[in-house]
């Protein structure tokens, strides 16, 4: 162990003495039972980016740790019983909340709920005979009750990939079937009838296509995922702009400048590629957005009812 | 970029991410975990969506995020959630403030910045309040001396001088005409001096209250009677209503007022020392008796005993100033103060004769039988009691 790493361990052992003292050692929890989940955190997040961090740096994060919560897990994690029925007690219906909203219907959430205090104790034994449990993830820097949110949010996906599975066996010949559907309409002209025009203009929305995704995949990460959060998830502006920690108006200007950035990439990349003028390209963009917004026009007015319905009711 | 660019871009945009959509909801988990490493963990998740996640880390996950499905849309879940916990907890802090961040929360500019000048207000406020109830205390005096001075006038111009008495004419009529308190003093004085004034020439109304007002008795406490009595004697053309004089013509007038006034005084005092108990009991019975009984002799001695309760006022009023820390108590509208063991009313004045009376006694029960008022007096204030009343000192022990 070199010197810095000795340092480290020694403020980290200082720190959660402290934070025991500050916390009430509600469930008995020792400063050796705390310092390594604090060691494990510390290399995940901070360490991690920044391999020198300063001792201030250091006190900075552990301080920011949620040690109420990072204690009540650690004391479930070595079994205590009471720590256990705190746990329940104050999230219970943080749990049961998570998974309604990812469930279908009330059975299905309390499936899930239970699924999640199943995973928590641990369905499987580790080689030192204690349960693997997922209680072993938290590390306190965030909240406990959005890391059991995210844990239920995995579970439903994992849950939600195992039940398509099934169902994609029955349905994947529908499935195909539209996505072929949805190709065509994209074209814009399957229902021309001179098959000259039908194949030229097909292999120009498909070059359009394929040139737009392939500018998609050059933009920057943040943008990237702005743009799939808006465009491929449906959120709204607010929303997307949220989950990347800036304003709505901030976000509808970045939007903006991505689609300039998209045009100019994707113009430039059929004139390399495929030698199109500019002409060519304007007269391509006008006749597939032509199209498609007649295709998509009443698919948004009809999701807009939708989501109106959903607020008056919800 | 033109409107038309961008609107075309906008329908190009959300046809490919319906299209995507529709093939990633068909998508095996194998497929979505391809080409874009491992998932992000609960607690990853959870860190971003709480935004507590370095530069750095945002970076790496925004580029996982950009690519895989999954995470997104659990990330997607995450975020109003957590904002809300956010708002919730905020809530919390804000409730569950410790002492001393009320204390600086109190102590903040922007509080003092309005605190201040309210609390100054407020104290004005309070001052001024305070300061209008201890004029009102003299305001009584006055005001049952503005009663009085209508019947003295009023029983002078009926009156016939007697024997000793000066001439009412030998007054200047402008400091007859004074409504204040000196002017109205002098006539008591000069009235004293005469022993000789008459009843007054409005009638009364028969009611005991009338005859203390006729008296300069009324209390403060006896309101009803006093606004019985003030239009009577408003509605008589007295010189008294006519408008004061104006100030300058004031300043000798007032200097000869004020020497009267002490002469007055001595007179009264002495002529106090002469009375003895037996002309307190013969002005008790006078009381007593009624106005229908009264004769000329006994209205003066009534006018007599009113005027010496005005003076005795007068003086506790500067006792009163003298001594601000005496504990007082205001007992059926009269003013009693603390003299060792024993209350003594405000209109007593040291040397005046008093009638000793015994609690439980057959005087002390004659008495309050008459004057039930006097038995709430001794009642409420217990032990000794000193009390002035219709013009009798009476010690109650």
């Amino acid at each position: 162990m070199n010197r810095k790493a000795q340092e480290i361990e020694k403020t980290l052992a200082a720190k959660a003495a402290r934070l025991l003292a500050r916390g009430g050692d509600t469930y008995s929890v020792s400063v050796e039972m705390l310092v390594p989940r604090i060691r494990a955190a510390l290399e995940k997040y901070l360490l991690r980016d920044n391999a020198d961090s300063s001792p201030a740096e250091v006190n900075d994060f552990v301080d920011k740790l949620q040690v109420d919560d990072l204690c009540l897990i650690v004391a479930c994690e070595q079994g205590n019983e009471r720590a256990w029925t705190d746990l329940v007690a104050r999230f219970g219906s943080t749990v049961r909340s998570a998974a309604r909203s990812v469930s279908a219907n009330e059975e299905g959430a309390e499936d899930l709920a239970q699924s999640i205090w199943a995973e928590l104790h641990g369905l499987r034994i580790r080689e030192d005979g204690k349960p693997a449990s997922k209680l072993a993830y938290y590390s306190g820097r965030g909240s406990l009750a959005g890391w059991l949110r995210a844990v239920v949010g995995q579970l439903a996906v994992d849950q939600h990939r195992k039940q398509s599975r099934l169902v994609q066996t029955e349905d994947d010949a529908d499935f195909d079937r539209l996505l072929q559907k949805e190709n065509q309409s994209w074209s814009g002209h399957a229902e021309r009838l001179n098959p000259e025009i039908e194949v030229s203009d097909k292999r120009a929305s498909a070059d359009l296509q394929k040139a737009l995704a392939v500018s998609i995949s050059h933009l920057s990460d943040e943008d990237r995922l702005l743009v799939k959060l808006y465009y491929f998830d449906g959120l709204k502006l607010r929303e997307a702009g949220a989950i990347l920690g800036v304003h709505e108006a901030t976000a509808s200007r970045r939007l903006t400048r991505i689609h300039a950035d998209l045009r100019t990439n994707v113009e430039e990349s059929l004139k390399e590629e495929h030698g199109w003028t500019r002409p060519e390209t304007e007269r391509a963009f006008s006749d597939i957005a032509l199209h498609l917004e007649a295709d998509i026009e009443p698919m948004l007015v009809s999701e807009t009812m939708v989501e109106n319905e959903r607020e008056m009711t919800g | 970029m033109k409107t038309t660019e961008k609107n075309e871009m906008e329908l190009l945009l959300r046809a490919l991410g319906r299209d995507a959509s529709a093939r990633s909801s068909g998508a095996s988990p194998s497929q979505s975990r391809q080409g874009f490493g491992a998932h992000l963990d609960a607690d990853e998740l959870n860190c971003y969506a709480e935004g507590i996640v370095s530069a750095a880390e945002r970076a790496r996950y925004n580029k996982h995020l950009a690519d895989c499905d999954s995470c997104r849309r659990i990330v997607a879940d995450l975020v109003p959630a957590a904002a809300v916990s956010h708002r919730h907890e905020g809530v919390a802090q804000k409730t569950g403030w410790n002492l001393r961040e009320k204390l600086a929360a109190l102590l903040a500019p922007s509080v003092l910045r309005f605190a201040v000048p309210a609390l100054a207000l407020t104290a004005i406020i309070a001052i001024a309040i305070v300061a209008l109830r201890r004029q009102q205390q003299p305001n009584f005096v006055a005001q049952n001396q503005t009663q009085t001075l209508p019947v003295v006038t009023s029983s002078g111009e009926s009156q016939k001088p007697t024997t000793e008495n000066a001439p009412q004419s030998a007054i200047p009529p402008n400091q007859q005409q004074q409504p204040s308190v000196e002017s109205k003093e002098k006539t008591f004085a000069r009235s004293e001096g005469t022993e000789a004034i008459q009843p007054p020439a409005v009638a009364p109304k028969t009611s005991s209250s009338t005859d203390r007002a006729a008296k300069g008795l009324v209390q403060p406490g006896q309101s009803a009677g006093v606004a019985e009595s003030q239009p009577t004697f408003a509605a008589e053309p007295t010189e008294a209503a006519a408008p004061p004089p104006p100030r300058p013509a004031l300043a000798d007038a007032s200097k000869t007022a004020e020497a009267r006034k002490q002469e007055a005084n001595a007179d009264m005092q002495k002529r106090r020392r002469d009375d003895n108990y037996s002309q307190a009991r013969d002005e008790n019975e006078v009381a007593r008796a009624g106005p229908s009984k009264g004769g000329p002799s006994r209205n003066n001695s009534q006018n007599v005993a009113g005027l010496s309760s005005v003076m005795s006022r007068s003086a506790n009023k500067d006792e009163k100033a003298a001594g601000s820390t005496v504990e007082t108590r205001r007992v059926s509208g009269r003013l009693f103060h603390r003299e060792g063991n024993a209350w003594v009313d405000s209109d007593y004045t040291s040397g005046r004769a008093i009638v000793n009376v015994k609690r439980g006694s057959e005087q002390f029960r004659a008495l309050i039988a008459d004057e039930p008022a006097l038995r709430s007096i001794a009642e409420q204030l217990g032990g000794e009691v000193i009390v002035v009343w219709k013009g009798t000192a009476y010690r109650i022990r």
